[in-house]
C-alpha cells in the first residue's frame, strides 16, 4: 500500500490558486446538492422499478431486433454494438439478467427514449390500442396496457433530468454546448467522488503550481479536463448520461508531475503492521505510473461497453497534462520551499 | 594470505555454508540473511508494483470474458481461470527472471535492501538461475503459497526455489534487517530435510483444507437448491408440469371469488353450482400441492384428503391441522361444511366417498374447457386485489380492463360481476367518465332491481374513499337520494339493507352524525331479521364515522358479539 504525499497540504498563501479551484469546487457541489440529492433519489426510485426496466429493454430490444444495432445505435461503430444484439434476443426470451442490462443501455443510449415515447404514442392511438398492440407486436415488444404508465415514468425521468445538476452541467449526447465542456469539470457525483478528486487535486495540484506556477497549473488543470472529454467523446463516444469530475484534469495534473520530476518523492507506505513496515520514504516519481495510470489503462481495456467511470476521459487528460508540462519552466525558488514543506521534513526524519 | 573460515566464529557475519571450495573465494560486501518478515513485505511491495502490470495484461482476456457474460449470458467456467492463470503465471516468470538476471533484484526486494545472489561466488545470478528460481517461485505460488512458510523454518532463510537455483536473498550492508541466525542450526542436511518436510506438510495441510472446503461448499450448494426445489412452486411446476403462477392464482380463486359471486346472489342452484367448481378447482389443487413442502392450511388438507383417497389412517390428524393453523381458512370451512353432506355422521372421514366422486366427472370438464376461463377467473380476484390497495396499482388495472373483455364469452352468470370489475379498474384508474359509461352498461344488464342494488353496491363499495364517491354519476346526491329510498323501503333482503345502510353514511355520515344514528334507527324498523338488527345495533352503537374495527367502541364489540352469536344459532 503506497500512497503519494508529494508537497503536502501547503498553506493558503503558498498555493492561493488551487485553494481557489478547491472552494470552487466545492462551494459548486454544496449549491447544487439540495438538488442532486432529491433528483438522484427520484431518479433511483424510478429506475429501480422492475416494470419499468422491464418495459424499456423491450422496447429496446425489439427496435434492436428490426434493425441491427450496428445501423440503430448512434455509438455503432462501438465494439459492444453487435453484443447489443445478442443482449437483445435474450432480452426477448426472458431472461431477466438481460433484461436489466439491456434497460442500463437504453437509458445511456442518446435520444433513444425519445424516439421510444414519440413512436409509441404517435402510433397506437388509445381507441385502437388493444388492436394496435396485436398488430404492432412484432414491432415494438411492448404490451399496450403496459405502455401508459411507461409513457408517463419515461415523461417523469425526463422531468427529473431536467433538474437533475449532472444532467444540467454534465457533457453529454445533444448537450454539447461550450459552457459544458467547463462546467462538467466542476461537478461531481457525490461526496465521496468530490472527496477524491479533491483530495488529489490539492497534492498535485500545489506541487505543480509550487514548481512551475500559477499559470502552469491552470493551464495544466483546464486543459486536461478539455482534452480529457474530447477523448472520451472520441473513444467512448458520448452517452445520453452524463460525464461529470474533475477525473481527466487531476490525472493532468499527476501525468504532469510524473513528467517533469526526476528525483523521488516522499510516499507513505504500508506493508506489514509491524514496526519499521510503515511509514513515509522517499521514492522515484515513476512509482506513480503503475499506481494511477495502469489501472485507468486496465480499465479502458478491460470494460466491455457499460462503465460508470470514464477511463478515456483519464487518459486523455493524462496525455494532454503531460504534454502541456513540457511548455513550462521551473520556478527558480521552487527547491526551497519544497524542502520546507512539512512531507519533505518527515521523508527526512522517518529515514 | 589466509581467508576467514565463516564457520569457525559465531561472530562471522557471513553464514554460507555449501562447500569447501568457498573459502577460496574473495568477498567483496558483507551480507546478511533477512528475517521472514522482511521477506514477507518484500513480497508485499512487490504486489503493490506488479499487480496493476499483471491487471493490465489480463485486461484483453477480462474484457472478453466480461462480454460473453454480458451478452451471451455465460457462466464463468475453470476455463477462463487456467487461462488467466496461465498467462499471469507467464508473465510473471519473463519479468522475474528478467528483472533477477539484470538487476539481481526485484522492486519489492529493492525498496527493502534486499538482493538475490548466487551462492557459489555471491554475485548477481546467471540467467539460467534466475529462470529457475522465478520458475520455482510460481509453482510454490500454484501450491497456494505453502512453501513459502518453509522460509522461517530453514536455518539460512532459503526457500527450496533458493536451494534449487543455488541462491541466496541477503541485505547489504543494512544492520536494520539483520535476523539472528541461528547457529545451533547450522545448514545440515537434516535442517534442509526438516524445511522440504515441513514445505510437503504445509502443502498438504492447505490443500486438504481447500478441497474439504471446496467440497463442503458444493455440497452445501447443492442441497440447498435441492430444498430450494422441493419448496419452490418453480420446482413443483417443474415436476408437476403446470405454470408457476397458476397455482398461486388458483388459490386466490378459491378465497376471492367467492366473496365476489356471493356477494352477487344466495339463491341455492348458484350456491351448488359455485361449490362445483371449489370442488374440481381443489382437486387439482391437491395434484400440485402434494409435494409441496410448506406449512399452509392447504398442503395439509390435501395431505389429509390424499391418505383417505388411498384409503389410509392419519387423516384426521392432517384436518386437525388445517383448523389449527388457520381457522378461518377455507380449506378449514370445507372440512367443518363436510359434516353437514355426511349422513352418517362419521364427520371429516366421509369426504372421500363424496368428493372423489365428485372429483372424477368434474375433473375432465375442468381439464377440457374450463381451466384457461378459471384462471383467467383467479387472475382477475387478483388484479382487484391490487386496485383496492390504498395506491392502486395501474398497470393491474389496465390488465384487468383487458381480461374482463376477453372473460366475457365465459358464464352469463358472471357478467355482472366482470362489469363490476371494470367499474373499479376503471375508479382505480381514475376514468369517472368511464366509470359512468361503465354503470349504465351495468344498470341495462341488470334486471330493474338489480339497478338499484347496482346503484347502491357503487355506493356502498366506495363508502371510504367518499371523494372519489362524490365525483361518480351513480353516486351523486340525486342518486343517492332515490337508491336510498327504494333500498330502505324494500329492506327485505340483505344486499338492499347493507346498500341502504351504506348509503345513509355516504350520504350524512360526514356532515350529520344524529341524522345517521335516525336513519340507522328507522331502517332497524324494517329490518326482517335478528341478523340484520344485529346489525344495524352494532353499527348504531359504534362511533358514527368509524367504521374501522380499531376505532370500535366497546359497546359495538359486545353488541357484534350478540350479533354472531344470533347469527351461530342459527337465527338467520
Amino acid at each position: 500500500m503506497i500512497f503519494p504525499l508529494l508537497g503536502g497540504f501547503l498553506w493558503l498563501h503558498r498555493i492561493p490558486v488551487v485553494w481557489a479551484m478547491l472552494i470552487l469546487n466545492i462551494s459548486f457541489f454544496a449549491w447544487t446538492y439540495p438538488t442532486y440529492q432529491l433528483a438522484e433519489q427520484l431518479s433511483e426510485e424510478l429506475l429501480s422499478d422492475d416494470q419499468f426496466q422491464e418495459q424499456t429493454a423491450k422496447a429496446f430490444a425489439s427496435l434492436i431486433r428490426n434493425q441491427p444495432a450496428t445501423q440503430l445505435l448512434l455509438n455503432r461503430s462501438k465494439p459492444w454494438a453487435p453484443g447489443l444484439s445478442r443482449l437483445a434476443e435474450r432480452t426477448l426470451e426472458g431472461e431477466a439478467r438481460a433484461t436489466r442490462l439491456l434497460a442500463g443501455f437504453a437509458i445511456r443510449e442518446p435520444g433513444l427514449l425519445n424516439a421510444l415515447l414519440s413512436y409509441s404514442t404517435e402510433r397506437i392511438k388509445p381507441s385502437e390500442r388493444r388492436l394496435a398492440s396485436v398488430s404492432d407486436q412484432s414491432r415494438l415488444k411492448i404490451d399496450a396496457i403496459e405502455l401508459e404508465p411507461w409513457v408517463d415514468q419515461v415523461t417523469q425521468l425526463q422531468n427529473i433530468q431536467s433538474i437533475h445538476p449532472s444532467y444540467r452541467f454534465g457533457l453529454m449526447s445533444g448537450h454539447e454546448e461550450w459552457t459544458r465542456w467547463l462546467t462538467y469539470q466542476i461537478s461531481h457525483s457525490g461526496w465521496i467522488h468530490l472527496f477524491w478528486n479533491m483530495l488529489f487535486l490539492t497534492l498535485f495540484g500545489g506541487f505543480i503550481e509550487l514548481a512551475r506556477g500559477r499559470l502552469a497549473f491552470l493551464v495544466i488543470l483546464w486543459g486536461s479536463g478539455i482534452a480529457g472529454a474530447i477523448a472520451y467523446s472520441t473513444v467512448s463516444g458520448l452517452t445520453a448520461s452524463p460525464l461529470v469530475g474533475a477525473s481527466g484534469a487531476v490525472s493532468g495534473l499527476i501525468a504532469s508531475v510524473i513528467v517533469f520530476w526526476n528525483r523521488k518523492l516522499p510516499f507513505m507506505y504500508w506493508l506489514l503492521p509491524l514496526k519499521g513496515y510503515y511509514g513515509v520514504k522517499m521514492l522515484p516519481a515513476w512509482i506513480l505510473i503503475p499506481a494511477f495510470i495502469f489501472p485507468d489503462l486496465t480499465g479502458h481495456f478491460s470494460s466491455p461497453g457499460l462503465s460508470g467511470v470514464a477511463y478515456a476521459a483519464h487518459l486523455g487528460g493524462a496525455f494532454m497534462g503531460a504534454v502541456l508540462t513540457l511548455f513550462f519552466r521551473a520556478r527558480p525558488e521552487f527547491w526551497t520551499e519544497l524542502n520546507q514543506s512539512f512531507t519533505f521534513q518527515l521523508a527526512r526524519k522517518w529515514r | 594470505m589466509v581467508w576467514p573460515n565463516p564457520f569457525d566464529s559465531e561472530k562471522s557475519e557471513l553464514s554460507l555454508s555449501r562447500s569447501q571450495s568457498l573459502s577460496r573465494i574473495e568477498f567483496k560486501h558483507t551480507y546478511h540473511y533477512v528475517s521472514p518478515k522482511t521477506r514477507l513485505a518484500a513480497v508485499v511491495a512487490d504486489s503493490v508494483l506488479l499487480i496493476p502490470l499483471f491487471a493490465l495484461v489480463t485486461a484483453p482476456l477480462k474484457r472478453q470474458f466480461q462480454a460473453s457474460i454480458l451478452y451471451d449470458g455465460a457462466q464463468p467456467h475453470i476455463g477462463w481461470m487456467l487461462q488467466a492463470a496461465l498467462l499471469v503465471i507467464g508473465v510473471g516468470i519473463f519479468i522475474q527472471t528478467a528483472l533477477i538476471a539484470y538487476f539481481g533484484t526485484t522492486p519489492g526486494k529493492f525498496v527493502l535492501g534486499l538482493r538475490v545472489v548466487s551462492r557459489l561466488d555471491t554475485k548477481k545470478p546467471t540467467f539460467m538461475q534466475a529462470f529457475l528460481r522465478s520458475l520455482f517461485w510460481w509453482l510454490s505460488v500454484i501450491l497456494f503459497g505453502a512453501p513459502f512458510f518453509s522460509v522461517s523454518r530453514h536455518p539460512s532463510r532459503r526457500c527450496w526455489y533458493d536451494r534449487i537455483a543455488d541462491t541466496d536473498v541477503v541485505a547489504r550492508q543494512s544492520k536494520a534487517h539483520v535476523a539472528s541466525i541461528d547457529t545451533s542450526r547450522p545448514e545440515t542436511r537434516e535442517a534442509n530435510q526438516a524445511a522440504f518436510v515441513q514445505m510437503i506438510l504445509m502443502t498438504a495441510a492447505v490443500y486438504t483444507l481447500g478441497t474439504v472446503g471446496s467440497r463442503w461448499n458444493a455440497y452445501d450448494r447443492e442441497q440447498h437448491q435441492k430444498a430450494q426445489e422441493r419448496i419452490s412452486a418453480k420446482g413443483l411446476a417443474s415436476q408437476c408440469g403446470f405454470s408457476q403462477w397458476a397455482i398461486a392464482d388458483v388459490v386466490s380463486y378459491l378465497i376471492a371469488i367467492e366473496s365476489d359471486l356471493s356477494l352477487l346472489s344466495d339463491q341455492s342452484s348458484r350456491a351448488r353450482e359455485f361449490s362445483q367448481r371449489q370442488i374440481t378447482c381443489l382437486g387439482k389443487l391437491i395434484e400440485w400441492h402434494i409435494w409441496s413442502n410448506d406449512d399452509g392450511p392447504l398442503i395439509h388438507f390435501a395431505k389429509g384428503l390424499k391418505l383417505q383417497l388411498e384409503g389410509a389412517d392419519g387423516s384426521e390428524r392432517y384436518f386437525g391441522r388445517v383448523c389449527e393453523i388457520e381457522p378461518d381458512s377455507s380449506e378449514c370451512r370445507w372440512i367443518s361444511r363436510s359434516e353437514s353432506w355426511d349422513s352418517t355422521g362419521r364427520g371429516p372421514t366421509s369426504i372421500p366417498s363424496k368428493l372423489s366422486a365428485e372429483l372424477g366427472s368434474a375433473w375432465k370438464q375442468f381439464e377440457r374447457d374450463r381451466l384457461p376461463l378459471w384462471l383467467g377467473y383467479a387472475l382477475a380476484s387478483e388484479y382487484r386485489k391490487k386496485i383496492l390497495q390504498a395506491k392502486p396499482d395501474r398497470v393491474a388495472a389496465q390488465r384487468l380492463l383487458q381480461l374482463t373483455g376477453d372473460l366475457s364469452s365465459g358464464p352469463h352468470e358472471l357478467a355482472q360481476w366482470l362489469q363490476r370489475l371494470r367499474i373499479e379498474a376503471f375508479r382505480a384508474l381514475g376514468r369517472i367518465d368511464d366509470v359512468n359509461r361503465e354503470l349504465d352498461a351495468l344498470i341495462r344488464l341488470s334486471s330493474k332491481d338489480d339497478a338499484r342494488r347496482a346503484s347502491a353496491w357503487v355506493c356502498g363499495h366506495t363508502v371510504q374513499s367518499r371523494s372519489c364517491l362524490l365525483q361518480t354519476k351513480a353516486c351523486s346526491i340525486e342518486a343517492l337520494e332515490s337508491a336510498y329510498s327504494t333500498l330502505s323501503q324494500q329492506a327485505e333482503s340483505d344486499l338492499a339493507l347493507v346498500g341502504a345502510t351504506r348509503s345513509v353514511f355516504c350520504q350524512f355520515g360526514d356532515s350529520d352524525p344524529r341524522r345517521v344514528k335516525r336513519e340507522l334507527t328507522r331502517l332497524k324498523d324494517k329490518a326482517v331479521s335478528s341478523d340484520h338488527i344485529g346489525y344495524l345495533n352494532a353499527l348504531m352503537s359504534s362511533e358514527p364515522m368509524g367504521l374501522e374495527t380499531e376505532k370500535l367502541s366497546p359497546l359495538f364489540r359486545t353488541e357484534m358479539q350478540r350479533w354472531r352469536r344470533h347469527s351461530s344459532q342459527g337465527e338467520l
